[in-house]
């Protein structure tokens, strides 16, 4: 089955991306903004009354609420209702903890060696949850982590690709994704390095990539390029701006 | 008018909406951060509380103010306050009114434990409603911790838990100390970069002018 992404381009030539994929939004530069190519998926789905896993990495949360508050998500809203789970790891790690209804937090010393376990244990918590609540009846699940590199930063860059090859493994093996069910995800890495991204780019669905350049007369234009899609034999590049703070594809 | 009083003009206009402004030269010979220095040179001599957080060495960012014509001496410890990072983690101690260090151990933790205590202590004497922040050539941070990134992230969190109205204005010379830039282009309302093209210098607005988020 196939589910909109909300990003048109994607929408409308690939005709929406597949459940359970990895959306993959490389952010080759920071510059090109993609990181909000992947909070407007976020902002489409729970607008549209759909689940939504948000997977904080590295940013102190304060920096998120902030951020998202001026791109017009209501964070506060989507939490209170029960349709947007927050996971904060940076929070979790150097103890800096936003209390707020669904946002959750890794108990215990935390190292890349027992991440995953403890992940799991969070989403199977919050799956219980909104099982019992029968929120997953006639709704998509998404999940959204910004950003991927930021394991780079906390923890370098060999021990994040052995992280992310074992995660893969647990993940398949873990119940969590069979007795409830799996979501959607949309990752965001940004930078240019060659330990992880090239893991990603084979792990990864779909890969969009970001960029942007400088033109002569000082204008700086975005573009996304489909790298990696089922069936897709060129890569199609599109460009974007933003109107009022709000994603336009032309 | 020209591009520079232009974008200088833009970046006053957001410092006075608490937007948060960042400045990021491309090039060690674009000088895009004399902005920062330029912007808040009023705020300074109109007698707002004006906090620079130095990563550049003393002498280095007393030059620079004296080369936009900001007469710092005469607001110094009154309504401009200097929080010296570079001297902190050097151990240098400036023995000047006005001018704040850290004393003791410091690495990337205690660092951050520090700094939040000494904003507390400012801000419980000085009581102030509105603070314009600069923060100067945080591009520093890659030769004074360990992980800078971390560093900057961590204390952006603790400006942005201030419980007063802070417009922050934040410069960096990016090629030396990269992958600053993806904090301040997600969070800054405004940016600006300095590039140096051949023989010529630009300036341009690359968030923030075009309705970006």
């Amino acid at each position: 089955m196939s589910l909109k992404l909300g990003l048109k381009p994607v929408d409308r030539v690939l005709g929406g991306v597949e459940e359970r994929s990895l959306i993959l939004i490389h952010e080759a530069d920071p510059r090109s903004l993609g990181k909000f190519l992947a909070l407007h998926v976020m902002k489409e789905k729970l607008d549209s009354d759909n689940l939504v896993g948000y997977f904080n990495i590295g940013m102190p949360l304060s920096v998120f609420l902030s951020v998202t508050r001026r791109f017009g998500i209501d964070v506060e809203r989507h939490l209170k209702e029960g349709r947007l789970m927050i996971v904060d790891t940076f929070g979790s790690i150097y103890d800096l903890r936003v209390e707020m209804e669904n946002v959750w937090y890794l108990s215990g010393p935390i190292s890349l060696e027992i991440l995953n376990e403890k992940y799991i244990e969070v989403i199977r918590t919050h799956k219980e949850k909104w099982k019992q609540l029968n929120r997953f009846e006639g709704r998509e699940l998404w999940g959204v982590t910004v950003s991927i590199s930021d394991y780079l930063h906390m923890f370098g860059a060999q021990k994040t690709q052995r992280y992310l090859e074992l995660a893969d493994l647990l993940r398949t093996n873990s119940d969590v994704y069979r007795k409830y069910p799996a979501g959607t995800n949309v990752w965001v890495y940004t930078g240019n390095d060659l330990v992880v991204l090239p893991l990603l780019y084979r792990k990864a669905t779909y890969v969009l990539r970001t960029e942007s350049t400088v033109t002569e007369e000082g204008k700086v234009i975005r573009t996304m390029k489909i790298v990696k899609a089922p069936g897709l034999k060129s890569m199609p590049a599109y460009e974007y701006t933003f109107r009022s703070g709000r994603l336009k594809f032309p | 008018m020209n591009n520079e009083n232009r974008l200088l003009e833009l970046i006053i206009s957001a410092l006075s909406s608490n937007k948060i402004v960042g400045i990021v030269d491309r090039d060690i010979a674009s000088f895009g951060y004399m902005l920062g220095l330029k912007a808040i040179k009023g705020d300074v001599e109109r007698g707002k509380y004006v906090w620079i957080v130095s990563y550049d060495p003393l002498q280095s960012l007393f030059r620079d103010m004296e080369r936009v014509g900001l007469n710092y001496e005469e607001h110094l410890g009154k309504n401009l306050f200097i929080f010296d990072v570079f001297g902190s983690i050097k151990g240098i101690e400036p023995g000047m009114d006005g001018v704040l260090t850290l004393k003791g151990y410091l690495d990337d933790n205690v660092f951050i434990v520090k700094y939040q205590k000494l904003i507390s202590e400012v801000i419980d004497s000085l009581k102030p409603e509105e603070v314009t922040v600069l923060g100067h050539l945080e591009s520093g941070l890659c030769r004074l911790f360990k992980n800078p990134v971390r560093v900057q992230r961590k204390a952006w969190n603790l400006m942005m838990e201030v419980p007063l109205k802070i417009s922050a204005v934040r410069t960096y010379i990016l090629p030396e100390c990269p992958a600053m830039d993806e904090l301040v282009y997600f969070c800054s309302d405004l940016v600006v970069e300095g590039l140096v093209e051949g023989n010529r210098r630009r300036l341009i607005v690359t968030k923030g002018g075009g309705d970006e988020p």
